[in-house]
């Protein structure tokens, strides 16, 4: 979002922390989970008021859609570490960007015991 | 059974007004944390006993230890869900057409209040909410943060 660099690195950072604090984490053994919701349009202060008014209607996603989120991390005591994206009445489940190569693949999925050892 | 409680940050407005109410309709007791403190008490006068308004800086970590401390005895000694939601836009554009100089020449740095709340704030408050919701009768509980499609 080029108008607004530094929110887009923070919202970034928090895809990337609450990625990292899901399923292979201990807060799962421990059930605590962790979620985000990814907004598209929502109609908030956050736009500045006067231009409110003037977006298209056709691309704003209501409160209802955050509200159907909330539920869908609430009911579920098993649900963690996902990335929610909201837009229009819809939610869709983000993944990472997929590995570019098998090196990599066993880097993300299969070194998990290696890193345990480095900082137990 | 006590009621289940939650705190959600930016409740005076948006996001996080919309969601403290389905909360409440959902049978929650609410914790409402926010930097506009007229808003703030107004909304959870409005909505009743359920809701304990905070007037909280999630910028400040002293401020937001202080809102987990006074939610978590106001709630029962329980906290079950953290919805970290505070945000704001960039605090100052990094595209200025000048560069603020200091006396010794040095350039002035850039206000990063905006990483202090959207980002920052959401670490500290998973770190607090850990220490609370293992707590619970039943230990644990869930965070649901408020990133954007903007970070994806």
């Amino acid at each position: 979002m080029s108008t607004n660099p530094l929110y887009t690195a923070a919202k970034y950072g928090l895809v990337g922390f609450t990625r990292a604090c899901g399923e292979d984490s201990p807060f799962a053994k421990e059930n605590i989970t962790v979620n985000c919701i990814c907004p598209a349009f929502v109609p908030t202060n956050l736009c500045p008021p006067h231009m409110l008014a003037l977006f298209p209607k056709e691309h704003i996603t209501p409160m209802s859609t955050v509200t159907k989120a909330l539920d869908t991390f609430l009911d579920s005591d098993s649900m963690t570490g996902q990335s929610v994206e909201l837009s229009l009445d819809q939610l869709y489940f983000r993944k990472m960007v997929d590995y570019p190569n098998a090196s990599q693949r066993w880097l993300g999925e299969e070194s998990k015991k290696f890193w345990e050892d480095a900082y137990s | 059974m006590s009621k289940p409680v939650a705190i959600v940050t930016g409740a005076a407005s948006g996001i996080g007004l919309a969601s403290t109410k389905h909360l409440l309709s959902r049978g929650y007791r609410v914790a409402m944390a926010d930097f506009n403190a007229p808003e703030g008490t107004k909304q959870s006068a409005e909505l009743g006993e359920d809701t304990l308004f905070i007037h909280t800086d999630v910028a400040s970590y002293a401020d937001q230890a202080a809102l987990f401390k006074a939610a978590f005895e106001w709630g029962g000694r329980r906290l079950d869900v953290l919805f970290a939601n505070a945000g704001i836009a960039d605090s100052q554009s990094i595209y200025e057409a000048s560069s603020p100089v200091e006396k010794d020449g040095m350039i002035e740095p850039l206000n990063l209040q905006t990483i202090e709340v959207d980002l920052n704030a959401p670490i500290q408050g998973v770190w607090l909410f850990k220490h609370y919701a293992r707590q619970n009768a039943i230990p644990g509980g869930k965070v649901i943060i408020t990133s954007s499609a903007a970070g994806l």
